[in-house]
């Protein structure tokens, strides 16, 4: 499956021609703060309506439909909705099950947004939305890639969007997943403490089984669950080998996020690839679920400017030439993806 | 070697039973599960009917064996019919957790039915509940998975109404493109007063039990649920009963409104054009369909509209959410199931409430137990954001 | 309350309880449509401003459909108000 066009929202400036080798600009109170552009493509009528992950998702995806008529609006989502869920909660506790507005309810349902795709694109196809944290992205890849194989020859929209809404925030604070602050002197990778901060972003991909123009072919993509450490390298081992890879020649796109109870699994990921370039690619965008579609944006833009995002980089020698990128994320040391890329 | 998909398991959950078998006796006798609320506290108790499973979440936890806290009503319902269908399908545990074993779940509410818990734990300051971790909607897939240590893909789909007959799709999906070998797949969601609220907020909700395809009918009766699909290969599945085949199935997008469906149908006819086309079959040989029918004015009118444009003659049809209520996240699955049990039996089950047809369509589904040949039945699902699923299965 | 002033302080409560960012409550006509043409609204609009006219009025329309026929445009909902307003 190739890459043919992508948008990315972000907390850097990744909505208006990003250099990848840009400094990150660093979060905010602990948080990567999407930066909005404006959205002429959505008409004020619907814009008034939509919560920010919508519009971000909005924002991201029309640009990438102009003349184009995919067979498929796929997209994934873990935060969607909780403010809207929350706000209509306040409104039921406010109003004691009075009179309610029905928008929050709603906009609650987490495939609003691929919803608003199909409607204000007039795209009746296949139209779907994965919840499943974080493999909400990585699912959406594979239904991507069997809806290619499925029909031929015509573009599918992948995409992911996730947003820092107060009350995730808020469960995740209160579950002890955000980082309070860093001690001083140190980076997020350096921190040695739990947590992480947190970020959102939208990012869209159009993708085909059409090399042409392509940014990057998705070679393979393996998900799994569980907390063992043990077995890691042998699984990334497998996985390149069944790919034709090995890890000599891989750039590693790593999903440290300088949660010190994650540390181990990245790590360990790392020693497969002792003088092979580390990109931490959360020191641009924060953690979320969705943070793989960053990472699959970000090597895109790689290969498509040549240039690697060196800020980012956490260890190794910076390659000359374009290589296989491997991306690795877990999210919250439970769930587990590999994805494998390659320069076309 | 066959392609053929089988459904070899199935588990049922609702107002209507606690599983397949009661589901049967009821559904024999058209006998409603629609009654008032009393699982827990709200202030539309006794004034809208719901479709509630009389069990508490204490005792369901009682009945299940389980020990850890914060798990939502809505994974306990999924457990509860997720045990029944691997046990019907006489799957193992160890092939549950083989890695070409998919887990595809569905709800709309997730932990959100914990309503007055969420609340409490949005505000800073509170403590931290039992259920943090449970709020998201993948909570009761990853539990799932964690309970059966399963190995395969893993996920969850949320398109609202129809997002377990999307994960039924995907499951099916994911069998054809030889990613895994078999799937168990369904949904399930649970009475909240969050979605009782929400669909008041819309004006959807009927006072009374609800009467699907009817002229005068007002809006829905909610409900609540758990079912899931055993998916096998056929070839696989040889000495296991066979519930029937996932023939074929299709999803389109109405692209009209967020909460209502386009006064043509385009996207409920699309789903069932293409689920036509993908089983191969003519819409003549479509024999039952179970409706959508949610009793809404939209929903039914239009799916009435869609349904004369595809097969001009309208096969004979019915809509069950009169007998176990809308469950949202689960109604896909449930009524998957219910079709099943229609190809099982060779019979229509009765619906209640109608007396007079919508004037515009002048459609009357079937009202009454009705034996028929069923070859082949299809099965509707319409969710917000205009997301249209139909599943078609066939007698084995 | 005088009628005109009623009239201002409808305009502004609608835009803010809509979330109309992109209208002006000034430039809302007294005798423009709000459904369809005119503003544009939509039946998602329609229970809004039925809550509205509670909260802000203390009116209470139990059925939408009879909302739609007072909530042609500024004009009617405003003569409604005033009949009908317990607060």
């Amino acid at each position: 499956m190739f890459v043919n066009a992508q948008y990315c929202i972000s907390a850097q400036q990744t909505a208006k021609g990003y250099d990848v080798t840009s400094l990150p600009e660093p979060p905010v109170n602990n948080h990567f703060l999407a930066k909005e552009p404006d959205y002429p493509l959505i008409p004020a009528s619907s814009l008034r309506r939509m919560g920010k992950l919508v519009r971000m998702g909005l924002g991201a995806g029309l640009p990438l439909l102009n003349n184009l008529t995919p067979s498929a609006i796929i997209m994934a989502t873990a935060n969607a909705g909780k403010d809207d869920c929350v706000n209509f909660l306040n409104q039921i506790i406010d109003y004691d099950e009075g009179m309610l507005t029905p928008l929050n309810f709603v906009q609650s349902t987490p495939n609003s947004l691929a919803g608003q795709i199909g409607l204000l694109t007039s795209n009746r196809a296949y139209n779907i939305t994965h919840v499943h944290l974080g493999h909400a992205f990585e699912n959406a890849l594979i239904d991507a890639t069997m809806r290619i194989a499925e029909i031929p020859g015509v573009p599918v929209l992948l995409g992911a969007a996730d947003d820092l809404n107060n009350y995730h925030e808020l469960y995740e604070l209160k579950s002890g997943w955000v980082k309070h602050s860093l001690p001083p002197g140190k980076n997020f990778l350096q921190s040695n403490t739990a947590g992480a901060f947190h970020g959102e972003a939208a990012a869209m991909f159009i993708v085909s089984d059409i090399p042409e123009n392509a940014l990057l072919q998705i070679k393979a993509i393996e998900i799994w669950d569980g907390k063992e450490i043990h077995g890691l390298t042998s699984r990334a081992k497998r996985f390149l080998e069944t790919h034709n890879s090995t890890p000599d020649n891989i750039v590693f796109f790593s999903g440290e996020n300088g949660d010190n109870r994650l540390t181990p699994y990245y790590e360990t990921m790392e020693s497969l690839f002792n003088k092979n370039a580390v990109f931490t690619y959360k020191a641009a965008c924060g953690e979320f679920p969705t943070s793989t579609a960053f990472a699959l944006w970000l090597a895109g833009e790689s290969y498509r400017q040549n240039k690697w995002p060196n800020p980012l980089l956490k260890k190794g020698n910076i390659p000359t030439n374009p290589e296989q990128i491997l991306i690795y994320n877990t999210y919250k040391g439970f769930q587990h993806s590999l994805i494998l890329l390659q320069p076309v | 070697m066959s392609r053929k998909i089988a459904v070899t398991g199935i588990g049922m959950f609702s107002a209507i039973g606690n599983d397949v078998h009661s589901h049967l006796e009821s559904l024999m006798q058209g006998k409603s599960g629609i009654s008032q609320l009393e699982n827990f506290k709200t202030k539309y108790a006794g004034k809208i009917p719901v479709g509630e499973i009389k069990i508490s979440s204490q005792s369901l936890y009682q009945q299940l064996d389980l020990n850890t806290p914060g798990i939502t009503r809505t994974t306990l319902l999924a457990l509860k019919a997720f045990k029944e269908a691997i046990a019907s399908a006489g799957l193992s545990n160890a092939l549950i957790s083989s890695p070409d074993t998919a887990i595809i779940n569905a709800n709309t509410v997730g932990g959100m039915c914990l309503t007055d818990e969420m609340y409490a734990d949005s505000k800073p300051g509170t403590p931290a509940s039992a259920y943090l971790a449970s709020y998201s909607f993948a909570a009761t897939a990853v539990f799932l998975q964690e309970y059966y240590r399963a190995k395969g893909i893993i996920n969850t789909i949320n398109t609202a109404c129809s997002s377990s007959a999307n994960s039924i799709m995907y499951a099916a999906r994911l069998m054809k493109a030889g990613k895994i070998n078999r799937a168990i797949a369904g949904g399930s969601d649970s009475l909240a007063k969050f979605t009782v609220n929400g669909f008041n907020a819309l004006r959807i909700l009927s006072a009374n039990p609800c009467r699907p395809f009817d002229v005068n009918r007002s809006g829905l009766n909610l409900g609540e649920g758990a079912a899931y699909l055993a998916l096998e290969w056929e070839d696989d599945a040889k000495g296991k009963k066979i519930y029937g085949y996932l023939a074929g199935f299709g999803n389109a997008n109405d692209s009209f409104h967020a909460s209502s469906l386009s006064p043509e149908g385009y996207g409920p006819q699309l789903s069932m054009q293409t689920a036509l086309e993908h089983s191969g079959l003519s819409s003549n040989q479509i024999d039952y369909i179970n409706a959508h029918g949610t009793a809404t004015e939209n929903n039914d009118l239009v799916e009435s509209i869609a349904m004369k444009k595809i097969f001009g003659k309208v096969p004979s049809f019915n809509s069950t959410k009169c007998l176990t209520g809308h469950t949202l996240g689960a109604a896909g699955a449930l009524e998957a199931c219910v079709s099943l049990l229609s190809l099982q039996e060779q019979k229509i089950f009765p619906a209640t409430g109608f007396s007079k047809p919508i004037s515009e369509t002048n459609l009357v589904p079937v009202t009454r137990l009705t034996e028929m040949r069923l070859n082949h039945v299809m099965s509707n699902s319409f969710g917000f954001g205009g997301n249209c699923s139909s599943l078609i299965f066939s007698k084995p | 309350m005088e009628t005109t002033e009623l009239k201002k302080q409808l305009k502004q409560q609608i835009v803010k309880f809509l979330n109309l960012t992109s209208v002006n409550p000034d430039d809302i006509k007294d005798d423009e449509p709000l459904f369809g043409e005119g503003l544009g609204l939509d039946s998602i609009d329609s229970i809004e401003l039925i809550v509205l006219l509670n909260r802000e009025y203390g009116i209470t329309i139990e059925d939408p459909k009879e909302g739609r026929k007072i909530l042609v445009d500024i004009n009617t909902m405003v003569d409604y108000i005033e009949k009908n307003r317990t607060k």
